[in-house]
């Protein structure tokens, strides 16, 4: 530590000499500037020196090598501090670049173990020491205000009490040196000498070594060399504090005249070469070494989430997933392909892993056992969809490692994505697994019959257990979202609304968060498929559901990934969520996400991006590279990935169209998930005690044949153009006009026949629209959200299937209770707002929440049911219309209300009619 | 239990087990040697995505051999194979002297690594029936075992998977030179 205290008064001197604002360094950064200083001053030191920070670790390494050279390379430096240093009349300019590189080789080595950007400022620093130099100061102010958070040094340094110490420090030196100390320093120096003696037997650790050195060597660079000194002892003593300088100020001063006696001499010395050249050795391995692992890291990169590698809690865990599923996918696939037969489907291989291996199996780092579900049939499955088994191997488990997504989800199940984002591998429960067993057969012919299902993809189903721990069952699917594109948004539909909303004011802070029903509807949305692509979709859709119906499965839903390409990839939403996924890493980590997201691109993409920016130049719209260089892929990687899948076609999603079937401007990323839920007991359960609280048309949990039709309603009917929508709306508005373009045809069909089944749901279950409608609030609607356009998702679906019949179709078809059709309508024209950006809506929404409550709900419905009947509505949306959805805000914060209160008396329930 | 038992017995009658890793390029003729072993008969194989293992006994060895694919997408999932391996059979096609320069730094890689500093290494120079093969010298020749190797006990042997011709005789002398581990 005394060798701190002479630091501290270095940068006094610094400040007297070279430009007074040198503030505050902490005393460690004083000793290591002074040592960067004389490196400094060998190599080219000007530039570091203004670099500052960063640069100091160059500059030590250049000065080690240079060091010969350096004389003319110093005083230029000197020359350009000059103000302050004009070499004054040192007859031995020769012995002070001696000493000078003498003292460089050590102060190379410390600085080396310093990686920061101390090393800069501490250059400066020594400079004006010896040198006086004035831009070295300077570079160094910034520095080391920031640095040191001990100011008492600086406030001594701008004291002239310590330009005196400044003073006693060079004297000693003065004689000897070549460089000029500055006239003020003399009397101050000798003071300190004075001090010195009585100080010298506080000095610690560093002091013997020094002392030794300097008994040998000459006093001539006592600067220097005091320098080297203090550096050396930060080595020691590597905890500065502040504290402690005031008092050891004058300690300080007497080691350094000690150490500045040894210092240049011994420099030269070959003890202390040697020990510098080890020293720069062991740092430049370290360097090196370190630099390798970076480089591994990023091979080691997950593109998203938190990376599951050694440190972490679940890393047994993958480990032993990935073990296992390297050995059993490795083993099937190696055989002959063959035939499947009936054996095949309840197939079931047990295998124990342990450190040293069995006979038929490898070694593994832990013990565990693990059972392979019917290999066989999954790998004809990856054939189906077309996974190549080595990129399956390879993505999966080549390397332990993968990334976590935070929590687990609702279900309790965790999710693991691979390292390149394209495989998730889920844990489910035991009940899951049983299902998917069962339904494999099935599953299987369905998915060979239509390899273009929007199921989830099943590629494996393992069983996991550590000694003494559960067995825990996993299954390996494909990941619908693209490791390349930015999802914007992202939905999870079902069909019902009760618990469908994730609470806006939460998207804030989660922008990732997946959204529900509710959120959807009240942004009314769609998807924008134009008829091919629509019809193909409900098509699709429909045959999965009736797999789904069939097996007796429920509660799954749609879930949506939206790629805004208006957007691109420019928000690097992938590269910013990832500390929404983060799970109790720490801090440092998260920051070197971003860079961990880059991939060495391989040759394909460095030749496709070359392309990219051929084309961008050709466009003339020349885009920086920091945007083109982008973290994340912004290119299919594999190519052959989902080729033949017709919804992963675009670039792996879906891409809306319009309704010339003309591409439209976002790419959907779809398909149904959660898959595995029988409607067993547990459901049937849920589906009483909430069926008791709700309209059954509202909640998740219902019979899979009712839960099929009302799912396949829902996203039939929220499926369709953006024109069509418009229109839709329009027509609305304008009464009830029908469309008959050859593009609302089969809608209309489709759209017929939901309302049907809408209706007899409608009766058969009793759910009576308005019942719908109080119990869709969810409580974020209450919170004054828009929810005027958060209709009850039967309900807007019915809406959006009978699009161009409207209400006034409905009342043909139904035995509608009284007050139905104005219902109906009013429904439709809710669910259909107007084509406005619903932004001002939501104002008056929210204002009127909070406003009115008071007028009764019957009012409001009256109101409301004029208002459709009598809209008419341009496209876009008069202030008149405004004022509608103003109200309708006004009635859905009433209602939200209502749903707290007791029950308003709604319009006449069908049922009860 | 009961492999404790046999374990002893293992010992009592000179039994031996041994643990032998096959890897080589794609197309070198792994399975091929692997299946000749096991059923000493010529099989067709399809190239291999993953792995092969069969125990074959002889000479009072018992060898548990590991054939691993060798495409060159999924060679980076060699080195799971690694541990606990005792001898190293890396085959080579001897008739392709282009990629020969590919399997030795695919070698080298192997045997450099720290799991496999005690194993042995034989080195099949196979398909010594096509015309133009190199001889076992040449081959070690070329590929510098002499360097890459020098750690290890290694020998090349010359052998012809589809007859079975030298199979047997590499087996033997990695029996012969298995170290029994100090159990």
């Amino acid at each position: 530590m005394p060798s701190f205290l002479a630091e501290g008064q270095i940068p006094p001197t610094t400040n007297i000499h070279g430009s007074g604002p040198i503030p505050k360094r902490s005393p460690r950064e004083s000793k290591r500037q002074s040592l960067s200083v004389q490196k400094v001053d060998e190599g080219k030191t000007n530039g570091v020196l203004t670099n500052g920070n960063g640069t100091g670790m160059n500059s030590l390494s250049n000065g080690h090598r240079t060091s010969n050279e350096e004389y003319t390379g110093r005083r230029s430096t000197a020359e350009n501090g000059a103000s302050i240093e004009p070499p004054s009349k040192q007859s031995s300019k020769v012995s002070q670049e001696k000493d000078r590189r003498s003292d460089e080789r050590p102060s190379v080595e410390r600085l080396a173990t310093r990686d920061d950007g101390y090393f800069a400022s501490l250059a400066a620093e020594e400079q004006e020491g010896f040198f006086s130099t004035k831009v070295k100061l300077k570079s160094l102010h910034g520095d080391g205000a920031s640095e040191s958070p001990e100011t008492p040094m600086e406030a001594s340094a701008s004291l002239p009490g310590t330009v005196t110490t400044e003073g006693s420090l060079r004297i000693p030196t003065q004689p000897h040196r070549v460089v000029s100390p500055p006239s003020s320093q003399g009397p101050g120096t000798q003071a300190l000498i004075n001090h010195m003696p009585k100080l010298q037997h506080r000095n610690t650790l560093e002091v013997p070594r020094v002392s030794t050195s300097r008994l040998s060597r000459d006093t001539t660079q006592s600067y220097n060399q005091s320098e080297d000194v203090i550096s050396a002892s930060g080595r020691f003593s590597p905890a500065p504090n502040t504290p402690s300088r005031g008092r050891r100020g004058s300690v300080t001063l007497v080691r350094r005249v000690t150490r500045s006696l040894h210092s240049d001499m011994h420099l030269d010395d070959m003890p202390l070469d040697h020990d510098a050249a080890i020293h720069a050795e062991v740092i430049r391995q370290k360097r090196s070494s370190r630099r390798k692992k970076r480089e591994e890291e990023e091979e080691d990169r997950v593109l998203v989430g938190t990376k599951v590698d050694q440190n972490h809690a679940n890393y047994v865990m993958a480990y032993n997933m990935l073990t296992g599923i390297r050995f059993t996918v490795s083993r099937t696939n190696a055989k002959m392909d063959r035939e499947l037969n009936e054996a095949d489907f309840s197939a079931k291989h047990k295998f124990s892993f342990d450190v040293t291996g069995a006979e038929l199996t490898p070694s593994a780092k832990y013990d565990f056992k693990f059972k392979d579900y019917a290999p066989w049939v999954f790998r004809h499955l990856r054939a189906i969809f077309k996974l190549d088994p080595a990129d399956y191997l390879m993505s999966l488990t080549s390397k332990y490692i993968l990334s976590e997504l935070g929590s687990p989800g609702k279900s309790g199940s965790f999710f693991y994505f691979s390292r390149d984002y394209k495989y998730i591998i889920k844990t489910i429960h035991h009940a899951e697994h049983k299902v998917l067993r069962k339904m494999l057969k099935d599953y299987y012919d369905h998915v060979r019959e239509n390899p273009n299902t929007l199921l989830s993809q099943f590629y494996g189903l393992h069983r996991v257990k550590i000694p003494f721990g559960r067995k825990v069952h996993f299954v390996v699917m494909n990941n619908l979202f693209p490791p390349h594109r930015d999802i914007h948004k992202t939905f999870d539909l079902k069909g019902s609304t009760v618990g469908r909303m994730f609470e806006e004011k939460n998207l804030e802070t989660n922008p990732r968060a997946t959204l529900k029903d509710l959120n959807w509807l009240s942004r009314n949305n769609h998807l924008e498929l134009g008829p091919s692509k629509r019809h193909y979709f409900i098509e699709q859709m429909e045959k999965d559901v009736k797999l789904l119906q069939k097996l007796k499965i429920m509660d799954y839903s749609l879930l949506v990934g939206i790629h805004d390409l208006s957007k691109g990839n420019d928000e690097q939403l992938r590269d910013k969520t990832l500390k929404v996924f983060q799970l109790g890493t720490d801090k440092e980590e998260e920051l070197q996400q971003p860079p961990a997201l880059t991939r060495t691109p391989s040759k394909m993409e460095a030749s496709r991006k070359a392309k990219e920016m051929r084309q961008t130049l050709r466009q003339e719209k020349p885009v920086p590279m920091s945007q083109t260089g982008s973290k994340m892929p912004d290119e299919m990687e594999d190519e052959k990935m989902r080729k033949d899948h017709y919804f992963y076609l675009d670039d792996g999603g879906f891409r809306a169209s319009h309704e010339n079937d003309q591409p439209g401007d976002v790419i959907y990323y779809l398909g149904i998930i959660d898959c595995l839920t029988h409607y067993g007991v547990v459901k049937k359960l849920e589906h009483v005690w909430k069926g008791w609280q709700h309209a059954e048309s509202q909640i998740s949990p219902i019979p899979p044949e009712r839960y099929g039709d009302r799912f396949v309603r829902f996203i039939s009917g929220i499926t369709k153009s953006a024109e069509e929508a418009e229109h839709d709306a329009v027509e609305k508005l304008q009464g009830h006009e029908r469309v008959q373009s050859p593009v609302d045809k089969v809608m209309e069909k489709a759209e017929r026949q939901a309302g049907r089944s809408s209706q007899d749901l409608e009766i058969s279950e009793n759910a009576a629209p308005n019942c719908s409608i109080r119990t869709a609030r969810s409580p974020s609607a209450e919170r004054g959200e828009p929810s005027g356009f958060t209709l009850p998702v039967v309900e807007e679906a019915v809406e959006s299937n009978s699009t161009g019949a409207g209400g006034g179709r409905s009342n043909d078809h139904s035995p509608a209770p009284p007050g139905e059709s104005d219902i109906e309508r009013e429904r439709g024209r809710s669910s259909k707002p107007p084509p406005t950006p619903p932004k001002d809506e939501f104002e008056g929404v929210r204002n009127g929440s909070i406003r009115d409550r008071s007028p009764p709900s019957s009012h409001y419905l009256m109101k409301d049911s004029k208002a459709a009947s009598t809209a008419d509505g341009p496209p876009t949306p008069p202030t008149s219309e405004r004022r509608r959805d103003l109200l309708e805000g006004k009635r859905s914060a009433r209602l939200d209300v209502d749903k707290e209160l007791p029950p308003p008396p709604p319009p006449p329930p069908p049922m009860a009619a | 239990m009961g492999s404790g038992i046999s374990k002893i017995l293992d010992k009592i009658f000179g039994n031996k087990e041994m643990r032998l890793l096959m890897l080589g390029l794609d197309a070198a003729g792994k399975t091929t040697i692997l299946y000749n072993l096991k059923l000493e008969q010529d099989v067709t194989t399809i190239p291999t995505v993953g792995f092969n293992v069969e125990t074959v006994t002889y000479k009072n060895t018992k060898f548990n051999v590991w054939d691993v694919g060798g495409q060159d997408k999924i060679r980076p999932l060699w080195r799971h194979y690694f541990s606990g391996t005792q001898g190293l059979v890396f085959v080579i096609d001897s008739s392709d002297r282009d990629r020969l320069d590919e399997a030795r730094t695919e070698l080298a890689r192997i045997i450099q690594d720290r799991e496999m500093k005690d194993a042995l290494l034989l080195v099949f120079a196979n398909k010594q029936d096509v015309p133009g093969a190199l001889r076992p010298d040449e081959l070690s020749r070329r590929l510098k075992l002499d360097d890459i190797a020098k750690n290890h006990i290694w020998k090349v042997e010359p052998s012809c998977a589809t007859t079975g011709e030298g199979i047997f005789e590499g087996l033997a002398w990695l029996g012969n030179n298995v170290k029994i581990p100090a159990k």
